[in-house]
């Protein structure tokens, strides 16, 4: 372990997130001295902590693996804890252990809450809010898309083929200009939807703190009632447009803005056609249901469809509907879509449809085998060949994550109001989706729940968000060891 | 012609006894003795003990004015080296062969310029596409391509559900013209002819169509060998020619089965074939065969590295009831022996189908494709006019062209057709051509003569 540059870099992050706390304090110095005195403060002990860190003498030798998975974990929960003081010093939140969860929930761009009242909420802490779903974002694109494939978490070296430029080999120099392209796609992207629900008569503070909650798949909203207190059909189809491409690998949109604006980008790319098939087929049958079954209009049905599947595959989890009056075959394809979660390389959580999807071929070249006894079949995706070694990965993962599943919904279970709850809080909050079922739902809110859930959801949300291994790795006596 | 023939092992040895039959002064090197000990006991060839990389060779007189260079060790870098050193010290004509580098058969002219190599084969390539073309064709006897794959010889069994049988040749030729098909030859109990108008289609008469080659299919129907069932291939080995085979069959209308008793092998070819199911087992597992289906199979090609393998594996498959069952054997011993044998259909050697594709090009310039018929002393060539010749713009019926040789067709630009009585040559046109061997000379010099003139004039 090479403290000393672990060191540095949890203190450089510190330092940049106190650096991006400015933008709310400034906020706020033109709407209230309270949440004023609360940013300064906030501001204050986060650079004392980061600088303290920061100054901290490198070490000699360079970070490994191991060290990065330290820095990957530390790296989430100190943000998040840093990020809970403006809320916990300006009193919007009961205590810390809200707070944590508030900002953990942010940073790892999931949006469950446990405000009761976010309308009466100040502006400046309703932007911090968004605020720390987009840094979050920003953050777990470079970690899936430039930094994951080569630590090879869970079949994680799968999406390496995906990403434009940089091979194993280069990886120090060219990881920055990946990153730097994939923030401009990303900050691009947010851009585009404040202008577009700036058209559809949203404010200026809407729109940028629903834009922000969208590319990072986060889900805040600044109204109790999320999207659907804007009571306007055109901004609901702009944001389940935007939330469709936040939940899109970003390297594609990378390879579609700067190589010359070609659909094909989008369109032979295997994953990407699976995610928009399964979006779009989940969208109709839920839209069938509510139109026939539930006699909604077939405008309303196919845009509360839409909005709910693009919200919950994405895992960005705005709400515009109650999913949970619906019929009881939508509710079950939404709770398999929070499991899928979106593409790989993307904002979104869940265990990913690659991932899905090179599990189903991986079961069809396994009964072609009981067929031919004596079969050599490789699995493919894009019609190059996927190493055993990633699928078995991509397995493992699975196991892990359903392990991880079963294990926070026992712990939950030990005071959850309900078993709908316990499933519908871990999966919500392991997937990073937001809202989730039973008391916990679209229209209700986390606030209620224990502090020994609100942790463990916490961590449930840090580890689905760094997915799983880089979390649980640190467990292992070998990754402390000399 | 004055040929050098650098490498005299299999090859090389399949490629003189074709050549030296032929009138040309062949030189073979090599750094065996004995090899060229057992060359010059058989063929009248003159032979060099040399390292043929070695910069003295290429001073050495001998090899002034020498229009063709075969580099053909097995060694691929020996042989690039060795046609670079070849152009540089005035060889006209360099033929490299090289394994690894992938060139498609078709692309005769596939040339490395730069490196002093004027044609390059790689005979994996070839024997593959050797392969290729009897699963594709079936029934068919031999086929051969001209203009760079647009057009081909082939040759077909006349089987009695055939319905050109009881046709005369004229009316047939008349017929089928429209759809571009022409018979070239036929032969009957074990003679063959130029057939005139007047004569009739028997059974059993093996036919020689010249056609598209993407009407191949068409004129497979036309014969009566009709066939929308799926062929059933299995191809045990997946080396280099294995693969290269099953690459080349992605596209066609096959269910195919590679076996391969190496791993890795396996791995490779699941990895890059997108069609086509690759099992990882004995070709000579007879239990596993039958579970997979060798019964119901209608080739089994055999293609792995040991000539033994192919020869069981082929026997217990068609044993098994796979009637074509083709065996890849290198010792020119076996293939004779397998000739009669009941449960092999076909024994190829690779390397005379090397040493068969290579002396296509010991016809100098102006024949640009080269085929023999089969049991005959019949060949068909592809002949380019020179310019200025004495035979443009004459007629077809004024053409006076030596007894026994036929125009079958003349390739105009992009177009071809097949000469009627009217026809005129024009310059730059191609002609495919049927003649007797010994005419061969008479021939070129027939298309070629003006040309000649004027350089005599010039000098």
């Amino acid at each position: 372990m090479k403290y000393g540059s672990i060191f540095k870099s949890l203190g450089v992050i510190l330092l940049t997130l106190c650096a991006s706390m400015l933008i709310p304090t400034i906020y706020a110095a033109f709407s209230s001295m309270a949440e004023l005195k609360a940013f300064g403060l906030s501001m204050g002990i986060t650079f004392a902590i980061g600088l303290a860190m920061a100054l901290s003498p490198k070490s000699n030798l360079n970070m490994d693996y191991r060290d990065g998975f330290v820095v990957v974990t530390f790296g989430w929960f100190f943000s998040a804890a840093c990020g809970a003081l403006p809320y916990v010093i300006s009193g919007s939140v009961a205590g810390f252990t809200d707070g944590f969860f508030e900002s953990m929930s942010g940073f790892t761009t999931t949006g469950s809450s446990i405000m009761t009242n976010i309308e009466g909420l100040q502006p400046s802490i309703l932007l911090w809010r968004s605020m720390t779903q987009w840094l979050g974002g920003m953050g777990i694109i470079v970690l899936t898309i430039a930094i994951l494939p080569y630590l090879d978490l869970g079949g994680m070296s799968i999406f390496q083929a995906e990403v434009p430029g940089p091979t194993a080999e280069k990886l120090t120099p060219r990881i920055q200009d990946t990153a730097k392209f994939l923030w401009l796609v990303y900050t691009m992207l947010t851009l585009a939807q404040i202008i577009a629900l700036k058209l559809a008569d949203m404010s200026w503070f809407d729109s940028v703190n629903h834009s922000l909650a969208t590319m990072a798949t986060g889900g805040f909203s600044t109204k109790n009632a999320s999207v659907a207190g804007f009571n306007s059909p055109l901004i609901e189809w702009i944001i389940t447009f935007f939330m469709i491409m936040a939940g899109v690998n970003f390297a594609l949109h990378y390879q579609f803005f700067f190589r010359g604006f070609k659909p094909k980008s989008y369109f032979e790319d295997t994953e990407f056609k699976f995610y928009l098939f399964l979006t779009l087929a989940s969208a109709a049958v839920i839209a069938l249901f509510l139109f026939l079954g539930a006699g909604h209009p077939i405008e309303k049905s196919l845009r509360d469809a839409a909005f709910t599947v693009a919200s919950i595959v994405t895992t960005t989890g705005f709400g515009t509907a109650d999913y949970e009056l619906w019929a009881v075959l939508p509710q079950f394809i939404l709770m398999f879509l929070m499991l899928v979660g979106g593409s790989a390389g993307s904002t979104a959580g869940g265990i990913k449809t690659v991932r899905i999807l090179l599990v189903f071929k991986y079961m069809h070249v396994e009964m072609l085998k009981l067929i031919h006894p004596n079969l050599v079949r490789s699995i493919k995706i894009r019609n190059t060949s996927v190493q055993p070694k990633v699928v078995a990965g991509i397995l493992s993962f699975l196991f892990v994550y359903t392990s991880v599943l079963m294990g926070s919904i026992l712990i939950v279970s030990i005071n959850a109001p309900d078993m709908l709850t316990a499933i519908g809080s871990v999966i919500a909050c392991l997937s990073n989706i937001g809202p989730g079922f039973g008391t916990v739902g679209p229209t209700e809110n986390f606030a209620h729940l224990s502090a020994l859930t609100k942790w463990v959801l916490s961590i449930d949300m840090a580890m689905g968000r760094l997915e799983l291994l880089t979390v649980l790795v640190l467990f292992l006596p070998q990754t402390w060891m000399k | 012609l004055k040929v050098v023939i650098a490498g005299a092992g299999e090859v090389g040895f399949n490629l003189i006894e074709n050549l030296s039959r032929e009138n040309n002064k062949i030189l073979a090197i090599d750094t065996d003795e004995q090899v060229l000990q057992r060359l010059s006991e058989v063929n009248n060839v003159a032979t060099v003990r040399h390292n043929i990389t070695d910069t003295h060779l290429f001073s050495e007189s001998f090899l002034k004015d020498v229009d063709l260079f075969f580099a053909i060790t097995n060694s691929d870098e020996t042989n690039l080296i060795a046609s670079q050193m070849a152009k540089e010290a005035g060889v006209k004509k360099t033929i490299c062969r090289a394994m690894k580098i992938s060139v498609p058969v078709e692309k005769t002219d596939f040339s490395l310029e730069a490196l002093g190599v004027d044609h390059i084969i790689n005979p994996i390539e070839v024997v593959a596409n050797e392969l290729y073309r009897l699963i594709e064709a079936p029934n068919s006897v031999h086929s051969h391509d001209f203009f760079k794959g647009k057009i081909t010889l082939i040759g077909f069994h006349i089987k009695e559900h055939a319905r050109i049988i009881g046709k005369k040749i004229g009316y047939l030729n008349r017929e089928l013209s429209s759809r571009k098909f022409h018979i070239v030859t036929f032969q009957r109990e074990g003679r063959t002819i130029l057939p005139g108008p007047d004569d009739v289609v028997k059974k059993n008469d093996i036919i020689n169509f010249i056609c598209p080659s993407d009407g191949i299919r068409e004129l497979r129907r036309e014969l009566g060998y009709n066939r929308t069932k799926k062929r059933r291939v299995f191809i045990n080995g997946s080396g280099r020619v294995g693969f290269a085979l099953a690459r080349k069959l992605e596209d066609s209308d096959v269910k195919l089965k590679i076996i391969c008793r190496k791993k890795q092998n396996c791995f490779h070819s699941s990895d890059e074939l997108s069609k086509g199911i690759v099992l990882h087992m004995d070709g000579t597992d007879t239990k596993g065969l039958v579970a997979e289906g060798i019964n119901g199979a209608d080739y089994f090609l055999s293609v792995t590295n040991d000539d033994h393998v192919n020869m069981v594996s082929c026997m217990l498959a068609g044993e098994a009831g796979v009637k074509y069952t083709i065996s890849l054997v290198k010792q020119p011993e076996y293939v004779s022996m397998l000739a009669n044998h009941p449960d092999v259909y076909l024994a190829i050697s690779p390397r005379s189908v090397t040493a068969r594709y290579l002396s296509r090009y010991i016809h100098g310039d102006q024949v640009t494709s080269y085929s023999s018929i089969p049991g005959s002393q019949l060949e068909v060539l592809e002949i380019k006019i020179n310019k200025g010749s004495s035979c443009l713009n004459v007629s077809m019926k004024q053409l006076k062209l030596p007894e026994g040789v036929r125009i079958i067709l003349i390739k105009r630009k992009e177009n071809w057709l097949f000469p009627e009585e009217g026809d005129v040559l024009k310059p730059e046109d191609q002609l495919i051509v049927i003649l007797h061997k010994m005419d061969r000379g008479e021939v070129l010099r027939f298309f070629q003569q003006p040309a000649d003139e004027i350089k005599e004039q010039e000098q």
